[in-house]
């Protein structure tokens, strides 16, 4: 008995408790912290549990923050590799950087200076000028060419019918009523040219004379016909009247070649490029020969030799348009 | 923890890789969330988005190992948190109305995931009755996944200090645990 306690109930022999070795030292706290559960001792184990449960997987609500952060993410400018590129992403340099090689560096574009309206103005008359200048010109070389023909044909055209109503002299003056006319210059014949005064005038004559008549045997068509035109008008100064029977008998020397069967009586009286049709007169070769030509059929063509074209006006204000259209 | 892919991991995410950046948030997001519950809970959902714009922010810019990464971010988490806790004090904000239990929105498998989650609970709320410094350092080491010198550096103490801390904090949560009457 001591302390008033029996000895059987409270024995000396065990120790009491706390005293001892420590249930677990600092390196099973420094393994439990690393999470090296295997070795721990069984004081640590409940400890070692309650850790685990820590490091355990994410709850659902630890989760939830999840499309705020992506959102963030792509806000960034991140969050675009897995998708289709809708820009394209270009470098950003700094300010002063160098430019990248290969490209030249970027330039200010200068405007060019704008026309002032009145120079337009000004120049726009003057480019028309010399447009219409170079017009003249290019149809004053073309026009004696090709376009003298096809008038003096349609002068020519009108020439029956007028000469029928209004003969005219070579000089241009009219036989109308009342207008006093003279014949003395129709038998005068022009001076010849200078051109023709160098060859020998016969010589001119009879070429003319034959090409103009060939015509009447190989008709052909408008070129030819124009050509023959402008042979009229060379024949008709070298006669000295256009009067159709008066050039027939100066040439008819150098054509009788031509006509073996007989001379046509187109090519006395007739207009060329018009085959056919029969001219007022009585163009009979034989009978023209010789004879004055306004005596023979008593009118005389209006050619364009001297410019002036017959439509039933008297020429050179002397004629009567009002007592037009009778034959005296 | 990613372990050995988390090199490619960065990089992708570094790259524009959702996939990646997912799996990044996805490892440490929950151990983030406990830390800061443990440390503030009433700050800590709000602490952790910040924390996550600012590290998406210099996600470009960062370079390490999966320690660093995770120091990184358990040090952002906890300077957010330094000033949200500045934050209120200046300017103090009365709550909301509770919500009542029956109106929070329940899951099928509500029950289940409570229990799922009722160990990790259960050890939080344990740990929640150590001394704060004792506690975090014990978060650190064990939920982040620190080490000793990176505990020490985010915590702007010593290591040594730290590996007391740590190990006075398990002492005590052993003691906790036992008082309990959990034996094992």
């Amino acid at each position: 008995m001591r302390f008033g306690v029996p000895d059987g109930d409270m024995p000396d022999s065990l120790p009491p408790p706390g005293w001892g070795p420590a249930p677990f030292d600092e390196r099973d706290l420094d393994a439990v912290l690393d999470g090296n559960t295997a070795d721990v001792t069984v004081a640590l184990r409940p400890v070692a549990e309650a850790l685990a449960a820590l490091r355990a997987g994410p709850a659902a609500a630890e989760l939830y923050g999840e499309a705020d952060a992506m959102a963030e993410f792509r806000s960034l400018g991140l969050g675009q590799a897995g998708r289709p590129a809708t820009t394209m992403p270009l470098e950003a340099l700094p300010a002063g950087a160098p430019a990248r090689p290969g490209r030249r560096p970027a330039r200010h574009r200068v405007r060019p200076a704008r026309r002032h309206p009145l120079r337009r103005a000004v120049l726009r008359p003057a480019v028309l000028s010399a447009a219409a200048a170079a017009a003249v010109i290019v149809v004053a070389v073309l026009v004696p060419g090709n376009f003298a023909g096809p008038l003096r044909v349609i002068a020519h055209m009108a020439s029956p019918s007028a000469g029928a109503s209004f003969p005219k002299s070579s000089t241009g003056r009219s036989t109308a009523p009342g207008v006093e006319t003279t014949s003395a210059g129709l038998e005068t014949t022009s001076p010849p040219s200078p051109a023709q005064s160098t060859a020998s005038p016969q010589s001119v004559l009879s070429n003319s004379c034959r090409a103009y008549y060939s015509y009447y045997q190989h008709p052909e068509g408008l070129s030819s016909w124009l050509t023959e035109l402008s042979l009229w008008d060379q024949l008709t100064k070298l006669v000295g009247t256009d009067k159709r029977t008066k050039v027939y008998q100066d040439c008819a020397p150098y054509v009788k070649d031509l006509f073996p069967g007989g001379v046509p009586a187109a090519a006395q009286n007739q207009l060329p490029g018009r085959p056919g049709q029969e001219s007022k007169s009585n163009g009979d070769v034989g009978q023209q020969s010789g004879a004055p030509a306004n005596s023979r059929n008593g009118s005389g063509s209006s050619t364009v030799s001297n410019g002036q074209a017959s439509s039933g006006q008297a020429s050179s204000g002397q004629g009567d348009p009002a007592g037009g259209g009778s034959n005296p | 923890m990613v372990g050995e892919d988390f090199a490619a991991l960065l990089g992708a995410a570094q790259r524009g890789s959702e996939q990646a950046f997912s799996v990044l948030w996805r490892d440490v997001n929950p151990a983030l969330l406990r830390y800061l519950r443990v440390v503030a809970s009433e700050y800590a959902e709000d602490v952790a988005a910040e924390t996550w714009v600012q590290v998406v922010r210099g996600l470009p810019r960062f370079t390490g190992d999966e320690t660093a990464w995770r120091a990184w971010l358990f040090t952002t988490a906890r300077r957010r948190l330094l000033d949200q806790v500045r934050l209120r004090k200046r300017h103090p904000s009365e709550p909301l109305d509770e919500i009542s239990p029956m109106d929070i929105p329940r899951t099928a498998d509500a029950e289940q995931v409570a229990m799922d989650n009722m160990a990790t609970e259960s050890a939080m709320a344990l740990l929640s009755k150590l001394p704060e410094q004792q506690a975090e350092v014990v978060f650190l080491r064990v939920v982040a996944g620190l080490d000793t010198e990176a505990v020490a550096e985010l915590l702007g103490r010593s290591p040594g200090a730290v590996r007391v801390a740590a190990h006075r904090g398990l002492k005590k949560l052993a003691t906790l645990l036992s008082e309990a009457g959990v034996t094992l």
